[in-house]
This record gives C-alpha cells, structure tokens and sequence, in this order.
C-alpha cells in the first residue's frame, strides 16, 4: 500500500504542473500590461521595477512562467485590484466558507446516496426502485440554480422559513455556540439542498449499479450455501464491496462540486471562495480570478488524492497487496 | 419495456422542442424583443407564458431561447467531439510516452472547476454566443477523448488491424478507415449526454451574466433577474427553468433508448 | 441419506421454457462418494444448486423431492433450509478465487459459520477455523487466518473452502467441479484430501465434474448425465470396465489413457 500512495503523489506533481501551466497560458491571454497582473496599477515607479523583476516581466514568456511559479509556490499570487490585499490572504479569508458549505453537501450525499442505491439495488424494480430512478433522472436534468430560486420562491419568500441569503443573520444576537450554530444551519439549508439534489443523482445511480454488479458474484453465492440470513448476505457481504468503488467516484465528483458551489454561493450571496471568484470575474479582477482558480484546482487534486487513498484503505487487495 | 417507453416520450418531446425552436417565427405571437405589454402579467391567453420585468412576452422570449440553447448545445457539443476524437485516438493509437503525455494534460484539464474555468476565460475575452459555444466545446471534450482512447487501445490488439498494417497501410489511414468507425458507439452515447451538459452548462452562464447576452434570449438568461421579480411573478422564474429541465430529461431518455440499442443483449 | 426423487428443473429464456433437469433420480448413503459426470451444460450443478435450493431465476425447481432424513428440502421454508446449509449440507464450487469475498479474511470467513450455526464466540470460533486449517493441510494456519483470499494460491484457497465447508460437521458436502480450475499437481492432492476427509469424518461428497479421470480416483458410485438425465448408474468399476450407455462408451473414449 504505501508504494501506491508514493506512485500516486508522484503522480501529483506532474499533475500540478499542467494545471499552473493552463492557468498560467489562459491568463496570459488577458489584455494589458503584465504589470498590472500583479499589482494595483497606481504604484510608485519603484515599486514597478521591483515588480517586474520578481514576477520576470522582462524576461521571454517561458522563464515568466518560472518566476509566478516559484511566487505561486510560495502562496504568493500578487496583490488584487481595487481590494488592494494580496490574492492569497483574501482567498484564505473566505475559503472556509465554502469548506463548510462543499463538506456538507459531501456528506449528506454520501449518507444519502449509498443507502438510497443499495436498497434500490436490492429490491430491483419495486416502487422504490423506480421512484429512486425517476428522482435520479431528475437530479441530472435540473439545473442546480434553478432549484435553488424555486427554492428561495417556496421557502424563503412565501413560506418564511429559511432566509433567502447570507451566512449569519446580522441582527441575530448570538449569545453562545449552539445558537450560533442554529443561525448557521438555517442559512445552510437552502444551498445546501440545492446542490445535493443535483450531485445526489449521479451517486446513487452509481451505488445501485454497484451494488447490482456484486450481488451477481460467486462468493454472495457462497454466503448463501453457508447459511447465512439474507441480511447478513447483502449487508455484511455484498455492502462492504459495493461501496469501494464509491470512494473513487467521490474524489471524481469534486470538480462539479465545487462548480456548483461557486454558482449556489453566488445565489445565496454565501460569503464563501466562490462567491468571490464570481465577483473577480465581473471586475475583471485578473490577480484574483488566477489565485481562485489554481487553488481550486489544487484542493481537488488534493481531493482525488484522499479519495485514491482512502481506496486503498478500503480495498484490502490493495492494502495487502500480492505477497 | 419502460425504457424504451421513456425513450419514445424523450424523442417526441424533444421533436417538439426542436421543431418549435426552427419555427419560432412562426410559433411566437410577439416579437422576442419588444415591449409589448405591462410588465409582470401572469400567464393568460393571450400570454402563455406570461409578461416579463420589461413587458416582453416570455412565450415568444422562450421560444426563440430554444433555438440559441439548442444550437449552442450542439455546436459545442461537435467541437468537443471533435477535439476529443483527435487527442483520444492519437494517444490510444500510438500509446507509451505520447499516450501518457496527453492523459496527464487531460488529467489537468480535469481538476479545473469547469464552470469557474469557463467564467474566467470569458472575462478575458468578451462573452457573445460564439465563444459560448466555442469556450463550452473546448472545456468538455475530456471525457469523450478518455473514451476514445479506451476503444483504441483494445481495438488496436485486434488482429484485423494486424493485417492492416502489415499490408502497408499508413497510420493515418489505419486511425481513421479502421478503428475509428468502430469506437463509435459508445462515442455517440457519450455525445447525446454531451449536449444535455452543455445545455446545462450555458443556462447556468447565461444565468450568471457570462453567457448570452440580453436582448438576445436563451432559458438561463430569462432567469437573470428572476430573482428580483420572482416574489409577485413566480411565472419568470418556472417557464425558463422547466423548459430546460424538460428538454435535458428528453435527452437523457433518448440517450439511454441509444444506449440500449447499440449494446447487444446479454 | 439423501435422496434426489424425479426432480424438473426448469429455467425461462426469451419467453421459452427450458428444461435443465428432466426426472433425476439419486440416492447417495452416508459415507459415500459418489460422482455426477457429464459434458457442459448436461444439468450437473443444476442438480447440485437444487439439493440447498440455491436455484435463482430465471431458473426454478419444478417438481420432484430432495428427501434428507426423511425430509423434503425442497419444501422447507427459509430459515428452515439455511439450518441446514453450512451446517447439515455444505457445498464447494468450482472457482476459489470468485467463491471466497474478497474484503474479509480467511479466518473471518470460516470463523463466519461456525458462530452462526454453533453459536460460539469470535476467540473460540477463530481458534476453531485454525484447528480446521490445519485439518486440511495448509501450512502456517495462524498466518493464514489473517490473510486475505487474494493473498493465497488457487490450491490453497480450495482447501479454505473444504474448511468452510466441513466447519459444522455436515454429513454431506457437494463439490461443484472443485479441482476443475487448480493445477495438475494441486488437483490430486484435493481428491487426496477429500478421500481422507471421507474415510476421517465419515462425510458424504456428491462429487460433480466433467472428468472421468478424477472419478475413477475417488468415487464409490456414478452416474452420467447427458441433457438433463440420468443416462447411466452403477458403481465405479462397472462404469469403467462394462459401460452401459453409448453416451458413457464416448465419455471413456475422450479419456487419455497411459501406456506403461
């Protein structure tokens, strides 16, 4: 197991290197002085020469890409426009955000989805399963945005329920933690559901033709010749395999993931990475809009890699490999 | 069987879809673009769908939005294709170091959050519907050139392709008469979900402000500012985003009558 | 001991209804071996699947009795029948690799159907699937009760199975071509095991394959099946020296044969 691990982080890098490396080519189609890349362009003329020696502005365009790469290494993704802050301590501000709103969506669809395909699974074309295949279709066909202003429509303007944006309630007087968490998980909600209906879809989908794969095998037919309960057979037997392949698919789901959370926190103007980046976008905020987009490349191939590694956890061929 | 039941539903639900958006002119009682009433009057008779915040009519708005999400769907669709086909036989055909050179830019291409992508490239140049549907097209071909390169790299053991070669024929040639036509099939699979995601993709564009621009319609760019109005007019916020719920739902039944067709039984 | 009365199994493909077995009739006694041979797809471990009633659909058991002990299997309920699986009945199939569940240990698995059908403890059922790996002649049972079936070798994982099986004291163990996918070498040692395992626990083996050779090594009675029937039974000398059937005289023909 551990040599898959090294194999896979050996494989990161090369990795990390294409995706600086697309980044780096889309923002050099960007319009203007390269100076201004970096830095707020009403900066003392001291100031310019320093920059354009420690981003290699006057250097050909291959050794450019070496100097933003040594500063994108070290955090360093310049300083943004109007905000006049460096890129990464803004990004870092609301990146937690969106932690909390993508973990949550993460693990309710996990602990949605895999029962929900088991059991559809199991009783192969029952009401259930159908209901489950109708609401998958469903899932996938829907755009994420327009549930969640179907959403804000229902509960939040008619209804009252939830509020229809925002992270805390600014007038809320939050005297100790569970209140706090209370107002949290009211503004929660709504995003949250938004974007689990979308990813749930494919999931369960996924499960279920898992799950409908293993109940074939040999060894359920042995469990069953050894007398065991049909319980036992499919949930302690046929679970414990149908669930591998999920942990890849997860680290597979996070770019659309974190898609649907930049839209969703648009939306519900949640104050997260997303957010930000969608407003970058609008101002033309090029230092900005880079640092958002290689860090958020960077956390999923993070992600894939927790993913291929909790697989091999998982998957005792792998973790026991042949002897 | 049910499937094919859905399927038959997708395909005359899509017919209408189509057929509606080449006859828009004829469907659309007002024209698209003017103000041809109060704003924000519910769906009548004369108003199937409904007035929106300028006083335009949302029926004659959505109809001709059929015609830009469609065609945007499948132009990007066919640029996808295309740009997957070529990277994904060239790195199935020829394998080993070229093979893994171009898996490893695909891999990259794959860690991007695409609609993120696709936004920051259109801030840098400025959005109109061809470079919707150009930008849309070169972000998702991915997953088509995986596919493509998995075909080839079992077709290419295959003895007629063996013989093939030893007759002389050209690589070229070998790629395109021979092996080619044979990895179609999951590739027209992966190109009717490819449309469904690209109509998908644009409407959450558009929506954003990022893809068509008013006062050109498409589904994503009704809902804009329906959030705004959608309080006292809940019909702006429904219409648009049923009509591509309904549409992408056809596609995806369709896709899966395909699938079920190309793959033989057992 | 057990007794196969006239037993119809039949299985529905493309709206016909095929018949695998048609009228089987068979009787196996305690302490014997007996063999069931035919060529592919004659019925065998249709007939096999049936005795613990582990047919799935599209198939089904049409008709006949499985008389154990006097009583029906066919007709028992559920937790009737999984009493007797495991524990009264055990069965082995033909592929060790795909039979055994990738994601738990050895000892797990063995140590599974004794805590189930005895009730004991995980200590002593693991203790126990130790005693049995030794009883079946794997080397190092302390080691390989932690392993993991990828980990072991096709000879190796087919004794696990053996050890599966006899874990419970079964009176009868039906082997669906056991040997078929092991090595020369490991096939002989397997019969070995099974002879020793007969003579040893006083089991019964329903021993069911395609390859006569096999047979004449360890089996007591014989019958061949050819297209869901019986076609020939009788003890294993006659079967091999004064062949009944014409399909049993084809059968001996395919058999290489050394000369000294």
């Amino acid at each position: 197991m551990k040599l898959y691990i090294i194999n896979r982080i050996l494989q990161l890098i090369p990795l990390l290197f294409g995706i600086t490396l697309i980044s780096f080519f889309i923002m050099h189609l960007a319009p203007g002085d390269p100076t201004q890349l970096f830095i707020n362009p009403n900066v003392s003329p001291e100031e310019l020469i320093r920059i354009r020696s420690n981003w290699g502005l006057d250097q050909p365009i291959f050794i450019q890409y070496f100097y933003w790469l040594k500063n994108a290494i070290c955090g360093n993704f310049g300083v943004a426009y109007i905000i006049n802050r460096p890129v990464m301590d803004v990004i870092l501000e609301k990146l937690p955000a969106t932690l909390l709103l993508t973990g949550t969506v993460f693990i309710l669809e996990l602990l949605i989805a895999i029962p929900l395909g088991v059991i559809s699974a199991v009783k192969k074309n029952s009401w259930f399963d159908n209901f489950v295949t109708i609401f998958t279709f469903a899932g996938m066909a829907i755009p994420s945005f327009w549930v969640a202003l179907i959403l804000i429509l229902v509960f939040s303007l008619k209804l009252g329920w939830f509020p229809a944006g925002g992270m805390l309630d600014p007038l809320a007087n939050d005297t100790n933690f569970i209140s706090y968490l209370i107002n949290i998980s009211k503004h929660l909600t709504l995003p949250v559901i938004s974007m689990v209906v979308v990813g749930l879809a494919g999931l369960t989908r996924y499960q279920r033709a898992s799950m409908l794969e293993i109940i074939k095998e040999d060894f359920i037919r042995t469990a069953r010749a050894k007398g065991m309960p049909e319980s036992v057979v499919i949930f302690k037997h046929a679970l414990r395999n149908a669930v591998i392949p999920i942990v890849t698919l997860l680290g597979l789901s996070l770019p659309d993931l974190f898609s649907g959370a930049f839209i969703a926190e648009t939306i519900f103007a949640w104050p997260g990475m997303g957010r930000l980046g969608v407003y970058a976008v609008f101002s033309r905020n090029y230092p900005l809009i880079m640092g958002i987009v290689v860090i958020s490349s960077v956390l999923i191939v993070l992600g894939n890699l927790f993913a291929d590694i909790g697989y091999s956890l998982v998957d005792p061929r792998i973790r026991y490999g042949k002897k | 069987m049910v499937k094919n039941k859905l399927a038959l539903f997708g395909c005359v639900v899509l017919l209408i879809m189509i057929l509606s958006a080449v006859f828009a002119p004829i469907l659309a009682r007002y024209d698209p673009d003017d103000l041809v009433d109060d704003p924000l009057l519910a769906p009548s008779a004369s108003h199937l769908f409904g007035t929106d915040e300028l006083g335009r009519d949302m029926f004659s708005r959505a109809v001709f939005g059929a015609r830009i999400s469609l065609s945007i769907g499948v132009v990007a669709v066919v640029i996808s294709l295309t740009i997957g086909i070529l990277i994904g036989s060239v790195a199935g055909y020829f394998g080993g170091f070229v093979d893994s050179l171009i898996m490893r830019f695909v891999d990259a291409m794959l860690a991007f959050p695409t609609i993120f992508l696709i936004l920051s490239i259109q801030a840098i140049l400025n959005p109109n519907i061809y470079n919707v549907m150009i930008v849309i097209g070169a972000t998702s071909w991915m997953g088509v050139s995986r596919l493509v390169r998995g075909e080839f790299l079992s077709i290419k053991q295959r003895s007629y392709i063996e013989a093939a070669r030893s007759i002389g024929c050209s690589n070229s040639r070998i790629i395109f008469r021979h092996i080619l036509p044979n990895a179609m099939a999951p590739v027209i699979v992966a190109a009717t979900l490819g449309i469904a995601g690209a109509i998908l993709t644009e409407s959450a564009l558009s929506f954003l402000g990022m893809g068509v621009q008013p006062p050109m319609s498409s589904w994503g760019n009704m809902l804009m500012d329906a959030s705004a109005y959608m309080q006292d007019a809940w019909w702006i916020a429904v219409f648009p985003g049923l009509l591509i719920f309904i549409s992408v739902l056809s596609i995806y039944f369709v896709g899966e009558g395909i699938r079920e067709a190309l793959n033989p039984k057992g | 001991m057990l007794q196969i009365k006239n037993l119809r199994v039949e299985y529905e493909s493309d709206n016909k209804i095929i018949t695998a077995v048609d009228g089987i009739n068979l009787t196996i006694e305690e302490k014997q071996i007996v063999g069931l041979v035919g060529g592919s797809g004659c019925g065998k471990s249709t007939v096999a699947l049936s005795i613990l009633n582990l047919i799935e659909k599209p198939g089904r058991i049409a008709g006949g009795q499985i008389l154990w002990d006097g009583k029906d299997l066919l007709k028992m309920g559920s937790d009737e029948i999984r009493k007797v699986r495991g524990s009264q009945i055990s069965m082995i199939f033909q592929d060790p690799f795909s039979s055994l569940n990738p994601v738990f240990t050895v000892g797990d698995q063995i140590s599974e159907t004794i805590r189930y059908h005895e009730g004991l403890g995980k200590r002593s059922a693991l203790l126990r699937a130790q005693e049995l790996l030794s009883d079946v002649m794997i080397d190092n049972p302390a080691l390989r009760l932690k392993q993991y079936p990828h980990e072991l070798s096709g000879g190796m994982l087919q004794r696990v199975m053996i050890a599966m099986a006899i874990a419970c004291g079964p009176k009868l163990l039906i082997a669906d071509e056991p040997t078929t996918s092991l090595d020369v070498t490991v096939q002989s040692e397997i019969l070995q095991l099974m002879i020793d395992l007969k003579n040893n626990l006083g089991l019964g083996i329903l021993f069911i394959t395609h390859n006569l050779a096999s047979v004449a090594e360890i089996c007591d009675l014989v019958a061949v099946m050819k297209d869901g029937r019986i076609v020939e039974q009788s003890d294993v000398f006659k079967i091999f020296e004064k062949p009944a059937s014409d399909y049993t005289k084809e059968l001996l023909k395919a058999v290489p044969k050394l000369k000294c």
